[in-house]
Parts: C-alpha cells; structure tokens; sequence
C-alpha cells in the first residue's frame, strides 16, 4: 500500500512538473510574439500635421487668443494635446506666445529632445508658416504635442 | 488490455487532449496577430478619424471594408469599427458635422457637413 502511494506521488510530481515545463514554455513564447507584433499602428504624425495645419487656419488676426483657438478647433478635451503658437512679426515689434492644452506633454518632450527614452512617449513636433495678418508678415511656430499612448504605441 | 494498461492510456489521451488544447488557442492567436485580422480594425478606424479631421465641409467619402460595422459616435466624436470579433475606437476632433450610412456591409459612406 505504501509502495503504490509512493508511486502514485511520483506519478504527480511528474505529471505537475511537464505542465509547468509546458507553461513556461507557453509563456515565453505568449512574451515574444505578443512584444513583436503588439504595438500599435502610430499616427500621430499625421495627425500632429493636420492640427498644426487647422490651428495656422484658426489664426484670423492678432487678438487671436487659447479661448478662440480652442472654440476653433473644438477638441473634445485636450488632455490628449499640447499646443503652442508662437507668432513673431517680421515687420513690427509684435510677439504673441499662446499655449493650451496639458503642459506635462511639453516637459515629456522636452526630456525626449534630450535623448531619454521612456515607456509613454508623446509624439512632439514643430511646424512653421508665415500668415499674413492686417497687412503684417507674422512667423507662426506651432509646437503640436500629442500623447494618446495607449492606442499608439 | 489489463487495468493499469487502460489506466495510463487514459491518463496519455487527457495529457495530448490539453496540449492539443493549448497549442490550437495558441496558434490561432499568433495567426490572428500575424494575418493582421486584430489590427484592421484598429487601422480602418484610425485611417477614418485622419480622413475626418483633415476633411472640409461637403466631402463625402465612400469606405469600402471587409464585412463589419463602422459606427461613429458624433457624441463622444469617436470612430468605433468592429470587423470581425474586433473592434477598435479611435476620436477626431473635427469641428463640422459627421454622419455615417451604410450603404452595405462591406461599403459605408461618411458625409462631413458645416
């Protein structure tokens, strides 16, 4: 009686262990193939092009301000987005700076600019373009900073 | 076939059974990553949000799919497609009115008006 409950033991431990072999190698193989094909499809490029261009849309004149350019863009919320304007006249003194949007998406940027790469990386970008406003030449920068992580990365 | 003979034999097939198991749900997950069934949905509604957003007023766009439902939620101005089991949504932020009809499973026409 003692010999077959030894055995039977032995019969578990070794059917216990081939499953756990078995897990583990599952797992690993889960770990892999779910890092090499579970990242998303990025678009905030594009996407971060097409507001820089709706936002230089959004500037009519100089009194532009974050309120008009939110109404203009109407985001849902703007948690997801950072945005900064920097208009420059090229033919008077005038200078404006307008920003909106979640700030800790610039720092993010920032960081990123200096080369430390982190898990959540907003997508950070820069255009430019010259508006005519009341008859003056004005240099518009537009920093775009998009998070929306966890459908793009 | 004597009792213990019967015994491992059934012990064996229950063993191969849950492998068998295993190895089915495993490989139909890896198919399903690596044929891109689980990011067409996910693809399509991002491709629509991009359409939307850089679209200007009276533009129609004519979508033709694989057999699913592309349903945009103007509320919460999201894009939600489901092909298949899945489904993915994505926002816009486009200021003009958007509205889906769906012409037939596999085509659906998105109006953006002012």
């Amino acid at each position: 009686m003692e010999k077959k409950a030894q055995s039977v033991l032995a019969d578990m431990t070794f059917w216990i262990y081939r499953f756990i072999l078995i897990g583990l190698i599952a797992f690993a193989f889960v770990i892999i193939v779910g890092n090499k094909y579970s990242e998303h499809y990025d678009v905030r490029p594009m996407e971060a092009s097409i507001i820089s261009e709706k936002l230089a849309g959004c500037i009519t004149d100089k009194s532009v301000d974050s309120e008009s350019i939110l109404s203009c863009m109407n985001f849902k919320d703007s948690k997801d987005y950072y945005l900064e304007l920097n208009m420059t006249s090229m033919d008077s003194n005038f200078s404006k700076t307008i920003t909106l949007g979640k700030s800790l998406l610039k720092s993010d940027c920032l960081i990123l600019d200096q080369g430390t790469k982190f898990t959540k990386m907003p997508l950070c970008s820069d255009s430019r373009y010259i508006i005519l406003l009341n008859g003056e030449r004005v240099s518009v920068k537009i920093e775009t900073d998009i998070g929306k992580y966890d459908q793009n990365q | 076939m004597n009792k213990k003979g019967v015994e491992t034999l059934l012990i064996n097939v229950i063993y191969l059974t849950i492998i068998g198991l295993i190895l089915v749900i495993f490989i139909s997950w890896i198919a399903g990553l690596s044929t891109g069934r689980i990011t067409r949905a996910e693809m399509l509604s991002k491709q629509i949000a991009l359409v939307i957003d850089s679209a200007e007023p009276e533009t129609v766009v004519s979508i033709t799919h694989e057999p699913g439902r592309i349903v945009i939620d103007t509320e919460k101005k999201e894009i939600n497609v489901l092909i298949g089991q899945n489904g993915f949504t994505y926002d816009y932020f486009s200021k003009y009115r958007v509205s889906s009809q769906e012409a037939n499973e596999t085509m659906t026409i998105i109006k953006i008006e002012k």
